[in-house]
């Protein structure tokens, strides 16, 4: 057998493996809900005005679910669609990924909801915390996925630094609806462009998703 | 050992190209259902059971049946021997590779 084709032969294998190790549902429906329910939950914080951090942080952990719960349904239902399992090799390398990530962003959102002061300081902090984690999360996922949202996982965690020194050098003092801007527009704004450009990506080269 | 020698020692089953396509897919995805494999590989479903039936017969690979969702689902994994038959055939390919560019002045 010749070196080339041994050669072309290896580089086919490669590939092959690389794609069946990738998680194939589309991800940007995903985007485009998480997106629709954190502006959406960014308008009904402000609209509801609360005034305890505790609430808020709350408020906002409760909203996380209700994307998860979505997503985790969206994702069944692309799977039973296309005759798939839903628990697949890869999904489960992409929960992995993103369990360290969000793990540390629940755990740390916990100190919050005591009634001491440092608990209630400690809220303002919670979005940026929350982005960076969630950023952390994406970024380690992306190697799981057709075209790692690498970019949009970098934006999270250059927003939520940037959040933390502002706070941290008291550069920014937090009003009780910056919360619900802050993560109305990384959690719902960024994730709403993101979906929308790769659902036009997609559109455009199918092969994103297969 | 000269190329000719170790092309000899090339395993057929796998040498195949719709069958190493299918071998190196279940290399890195453990287990994969016969749709994820079709679509991924484009093959017709008589190619695919072809192509699965003769690794099933060398012993490489094993075929399971089960229901999800109330419809059948067939799924594939490679056994003990096939991930031993392909890690060999990876190793015969770079030992060419290998010898091809120690030939080369």
């Amino acid at each position: 057998m010749p070196s080339r084709s041994a050669e072309a032969n290896l580089a086919a294998i490669r590939t092959l493996m690389e794609r069946s190790a990738l998680y194939r549902r589309a991800v940007a429906p995903l985007q485009v809900l998480a997106g629709v329910v954190g502006v959406t939950g960014a308008l009904f914080g402000v609209a509801l005005d609360m005034k305890d951090p505790r609430q808020t942080v709350m408020f906002w952990m409760f909203t996380g679910l209700v994307v998860g719960t979505f997503a985790l349904v969206l994702v069944r239902r692309q799977a039973l669609g296309a005759g798939e399992r839903f628990w697949t090799p890869p999904a489960r390398r992409v929960l992995q990924a993103v369990c360290p990530g969000f793990a540390a962003g629940a755990i740390l959102a916990v100190p919050t909801l005591s009634d001491r002061p440092m608990g209630k300081a400690m809220a303002e902090l919670v979005p940026a915390l929350w982005m960076v984690c969630y950023g952390l999360s994406m970024h380690a996922a992306a190697f799981f996925l057709p075209r790692g949202p690498q970019l949009l996982a970098w934006l999270f965690i250059a927003t939520g630094a940037a959040l933390g020194l502002a706070f941290a050098f008291s550069w920014w003092k937090p009003k009780p609806s910056d919360f619900h801007w802050c993560m109305g527009t990384a959690f719902g704004g960024y994730h709403l462009v993101s979906g929308v450009v790769l659902r036009w990506a997609e559109k455009r080269d199918p092969d994103l998703v297969s | 050992m000269t190329s000719t020698s170790l092309h000899h020692q090339l395993d057929r089953v796998i040498h195949e190209k719709g069958r190493l396509a299918i071998v190196s897919m279940l290399a890195a995805a453990r287990e994969l259902s016969f749709t994820e494999i079709r679509e991924a590989l484009g093959m017709t479903d008589g190619n695919l059971i072809t192509h699965l039936k003769t690794l099933q017969y060398a012993g490489f690979l094993v075929v399971s049946k089960t229901f999800s969702n109330h419809r059948p689902l067939t799924t594939c994994s490679l056994t003990g021997d096939g991930r031993k038959a392909f890690e060999q055939y990876l190793d015969h390919m770079e030992a060419l590779v290998r010898q091809h560019r120690k030939a080369q002045p």
